[in-house]
């Protein structure tokens, strides 16, 4: 009995099954293009209406200020597609950049400096992974708790202030181009490739869906709750240590202030992009896109000439419509398949299956437009 | 209590109500009358559940009218028919452990007494003394303060009931209102119920115990596959008849196989294991090709058992694997061992619903589909479609979430992500619950094709038809331990009925046993209470 207590998803008897998959297929592909398309959208109205966005410098400079958010994203996508949070990726980075830089200022030794990086980046999603999966603590607090005491700590070490004098090499890295875009965008796209392929390639990835999708039936079958969850933590402190390194190279210092909302930002990168805050569901591929959206969004607030001030309201409000694209995108499709289900299944579905896409963008696209006028 | 307008009339009239295609209600027609324990019979999956729900404004049914009092009424919502006057207490506890009696109670308060000179807020003493009110009419003896966690079982029903009764409803539907509660326990919930009835409440209650639906009815309504088959008064209905009304003139279902398939040697055996903390320790053994079938009531560690050896929950006692010491405490070493497990509620514990069918097949064994940690996504799909073919699962597509699947075609899938594994060994809970005719069979079927090649299986299940059609052996379990292991030949659904009921057995037995229509028709003193001839026993969910 314990299926016909549920109540069916949708209770009328539609029929054969051919109209379901078919609206399930169409909504799935909405889900996938949306955010790209509202991309897209954004970049042509930019482009068209600010002769500076296409510049070299502006593309560039989109992309530097993308790169830190995007890696910490990226590794955000992990610990949110188990079902979990990190707060502490922000403060961590700061902390960890400041460590970085003592000791390359120090020894005088970049690779050292490095290499301290990812063991405390990995040690920080360490701690976090054991509080949670062995004290039991859940992971918003955990990474709570983290988050505060590593913003202490790089204030204490620092007394608040900047730490500089990096090695001489470690500024030719930032200065270094490869086919005309700066290292530290093709050290974020190579953090992208290898996620990705950690993601839809490995054991890892799959696991990781399933623990976030249904953990008592990963459990069932076989799959170590604990193990993977620990993971995940370790894998978005290892980001931790990347967006550091990054953010040493982009500032040539270590910044014990800096980054402070970088992990609240990245959960809304993650969550724009389309990844279920519940888990189980999401990619990685879904976050660079969230990441270039709120980047792309940002620029042409810069270029628009709005107050920091009012720039922020925009980007709230953007946060919030884009998390609710998943709630009004379920309500389209349901308000689709209602009229259609009176008479034969096939005949309607075809002439309304762009609409809710373009009401959808419809409803989503004012806000660049609504930022438009104090130009 | 407010039922006080006189004899009214509250039902439903050529119900109809299918799931997704699945029928569950045919035309059936039901009516519940003021002053009046009306008893809702039949076994799992008959559709009483979802009649109830119907009644209660929880599903709306594909075809049919609700009445009262003879006018049409609309119930799309719990809260319209509790406007109507309809009540329901549910099977399972929904309380707040924390809360107390009289807080638990305001919470479903229609009026609040609130203070004036507090600005509205609720007044605490004048809503006490309706609480106390409310239970001296109910007479029940219940301290308004008092925690609900801190109650005992029979209490907390009663809580419930209070609950339901605070809208002062006229018509209450209770669902298996005395179904985990011992038999003390439950002869107060009845007596609580009979006070009601003096009220001019009308009552329905569903319940699987012949005898204090016997003893406490006025009237009964029969279901069967979903229709109509009896409505009558109880006066004169023997327990024995009832049981023949439900299960109807089906002869008995013959699912084995011609050639039994059971080998002599020893898959597994479990030594000095406990299910409970006061029931006894055991032994037992489950051969190569062999289904041994686990049943019990609820709370007879039945269930507990088979969780057990599927990894579930840790197994107190030692397993042996073909005469090898293993351990067994988690998922994770069953698995090793070769043990898979398929859990009652697939919804919630088997399937990743959002994720792809073959993704779920692949669940148990990703790493057979993967070199070196790269998953191949060809050979995930390969093996998903064959599966798909040889177990002849209904999916739009392979990469359809599972949760697109009808039930029967989810429990496919549950077997097939084992059977992908390679497990030696399945530990099933109710297989085939929820899952319509055709279904069941193929499920059988795989079980059998399982066994057959060199598998066990050890199955629970309450549905008497389907232990003794598959199972080669039958350990029946009571009060938190094994009662005895029969061959199936030796039973039939009277004596496996009997059996899990505690009839039959001498030193343990908790009463008489009196033959079957021996029962007074009415007010006898339900003390004996035996359900006699269930054919289908309850669900089990004390985990």
């Amino acid at each position: 009995m314990t299926a016909m207590r549920e109540r069916p998803v949708r209770s009328d008897p539609t029929g054969e099954g051919t109209p379901r998959p078919q609206v399930r297929v169409r909504g799935a592909l909405f889900d996938r293009l949306f955010v790209p398309v509202v991309l897209l959208a954004l970049i042509a109205y930019l482009s068209a209406t600010n002769d500076a966005f296409f510049s070299r410098i502006n593309v560039t400079n989109v992309l530097m200020q993308a790169s830190i958010l995007a890696i910490v994203s990226f590794g955000a996508t992990f610990v949110i597609m188990a079902g979990q949070l990190d707060l502490s990726m922000g403060t961590g980075s700061a902390l960890i950049s400041v460590i970085g830089a003592t000791v390359m200022v120090d020894t005088g030794s970049i690779l050292l400096g490095v290499a301290v990086c990812l063991l405390a980046g990995l040690l920080l999603g360490l701690v976090n992974g054991l509080v949670v999966t062995a004290l039991q603590v859940p992971s918003f607090i955990a990474t709570l708790g983290t988050m505060i005491i590593c913003g202490g700590v790089a204030l204490a070490l620092t007394n608040g202030g900047v730490v500089s004098g990096l090695p001489s090499g470690f500024r030719e890295v930032a200065t270094l181009r490869l086919f005309g875009l700066p290292v530290l965008v093709w050290g974020t796209a190579a953090v992208f490739l290898l996620l990705w392929w950690l993601q839809r390639q490995t054991v890892f990835g799959y696991q990781v869906l399933a623990v976030g999708g249904n953990a008592e039936a990963a459990r069932l079958s076989g799959i170590s709750l604990g193990r993977v969850r620990l993971l995940v933590f370790v894998l978005a402190g290892a980001a931790t240590a990347l967006a550091a390194l990054a953010l040493l190279v982009r500032v040539q210092s270590g910044q014990p202030n800096a980054n402070g909302t970088l992990a609240l930002e990245a959960i809304a990168a993650v969550v724009v992009g389309g990844t279920s805050l519940n888990g189980g569901r999401g990619s990685v591929v879904r976050t660079l896109w969230g990441v270039l959206l709120i980047a792309v969004l940002r620029n042409g607030l810069d270029l628009s000439g709005i107050s920091e001030d009012y720039k922020q309201v925009v980007l709230g409000t953007v946060f919030i419509l884009a998390a609710s694209v998943d709630f009004l995108r379920r309500r389209l499709v349901r308000r689709r398949v209602t009229p259609s289900s009176a008479g034969p299944a096939l005949s309607t579905p075809a002439p309304p299956d762009p609409a809710p896409g373009e009401v959808a963008a419809g409803t989503d696209v004012p806000p660049p437009s609504a930022a438009a006028p104090p130009r | 209590m407010a039922a006080t307008t006189g004899a009214t009339r509250f039902g439903v009239r050529a119900a109809v109500h299918d799931y997704s295609g699945v029928v569950v209600l045919r035309e059936v027609d039901f009516e519940l009358r003021g002053g009046e324990i009306h008893a809702l019979l039949g076994e799992n999956g008959s559709g009483k559940s979802t009649l109830i729900k119907v009644l209660t404004g929880a599903v709306r049914p594909t075809g049919g009218t609700l009445l009262l009092d003879g006018e049409p009424i609309h119930l799309a919502t719990p809260q319209q028919a509790q406007a109507a006057g309809v009540a329901v207490v549910h099977q399972n506890y929904n309380l707040f452990p924390d809360l107390s009696v009289e807080k638990t109670l305001l919470a479903s308060a229609a009026d609040v007494p609130r203070r004036v000179t507090g600005l509205g807020a609720v007044d605490h003493r004048a809503w006490r003394r309706r609480v106390r009110e409310l239970l001296h009419r109910l007479g029940v003896d219940l301290d308004p303060r008092a925690l609900v966690g801190t109650l005992g079982p029979a209490e907390r029903k009663f809580v419930e009931i209070a609950r339901a009764m605070v809208t002062e409803p006229r018509f209450l539907v209770l669902d298996e209102p005395t179904a985990s509660l011992e038999p003390a326990a439950a002869d107060r919930v009845l007596t609580l119920m009979r006070t009601l009835r003096t009220h001019g409440v009308g009552l329905a209650f569903v319940s699987h115990r012949l005898d204090e639906v016997a003893a406490t009815a006025d009237r009964v309504t029969v279901l069967r596959d979903g229709q109509r088959v009896a409505e009558r008064p109880s006066a004169g209905l023997t327990t024995a008849e009832m049981a023949r009304l439900m299960v109807g003139d089906r002869p008995q279902e013959s699912l084995r196989p011609a050639v039994p398939t059971v080998r002599p040697e020893v898959l597994l055996r479990v030594h000095e294991v406990r299910v409970s903390d006061d029931g006894g320790a055991f032994d037992l053994d489950v051969h190569v090709g062999e289904i041994l079938a686990v049943t019990g009531l609820v709370g007879s560690g039945a269930a507990r058992f088979v969780a057990m050896v599927g990894g579930d929950v840790p197994l107190r006692g030692r397993a042996e694997i073909d005469g090898r010491p293993v351990p067994l405490r988690t998922a994770r070493d069953a698995q090793a061992q070769g043990i898979g497990f398929i859990p009652e509620d697939r919804k919630a514990r088997g399937l990743v619903l959002e994720h792809s069918c073959a993704v779920n097949i692949s669940l148990a064994s990703l790493g057979q589909v993967a070199t070196a940690g790269r998953v191949s996504r060809r050979r995930l799909l390969r093996r998903a479609e064959d599966f798909r073919t040889r177990l002849d699962i209904r999916m739009p597509s392979l990469d359809a979430p599972a949760s697109t699947l009808s039930g029967g075609n989810q429990q496919k899938v549950l077997v097939a992500k084992w059977l992908a594994s390679g497990v030696r060994l399945l530990a099933v809970e109710e297989p085939t619950q929820g899952v319509d005719i055709g279904g069941r069979a193929q499920i059988h079927d795989l079980l059998h094709e399982f066994t057959a090649g060199g598998g066990a299986v050890v199955l629970f299940s309450t549905d008497v038809r389907e232990v003794l059609g598959l199972a080669d052996r039958v350990a029946v379990f009571r009060h938190g331990g094994l009662s005895r292991v029969h061959p199936v030949g030796d039973l039939d659904q009277a004596r496996l009925t009997a059996l899990t009921a505690g009839e039959e057995d001498g030193p343990r037995g908790h009463g008489p046993s009196p033959a079957d229509g021996a029962f007074p028709a009415s007010p006898a003193p339900p003390s004996s209470s035996i359900p006699s001839a269930r054919p289908t026993l309850r669900m089990e969910s004390s985990r």
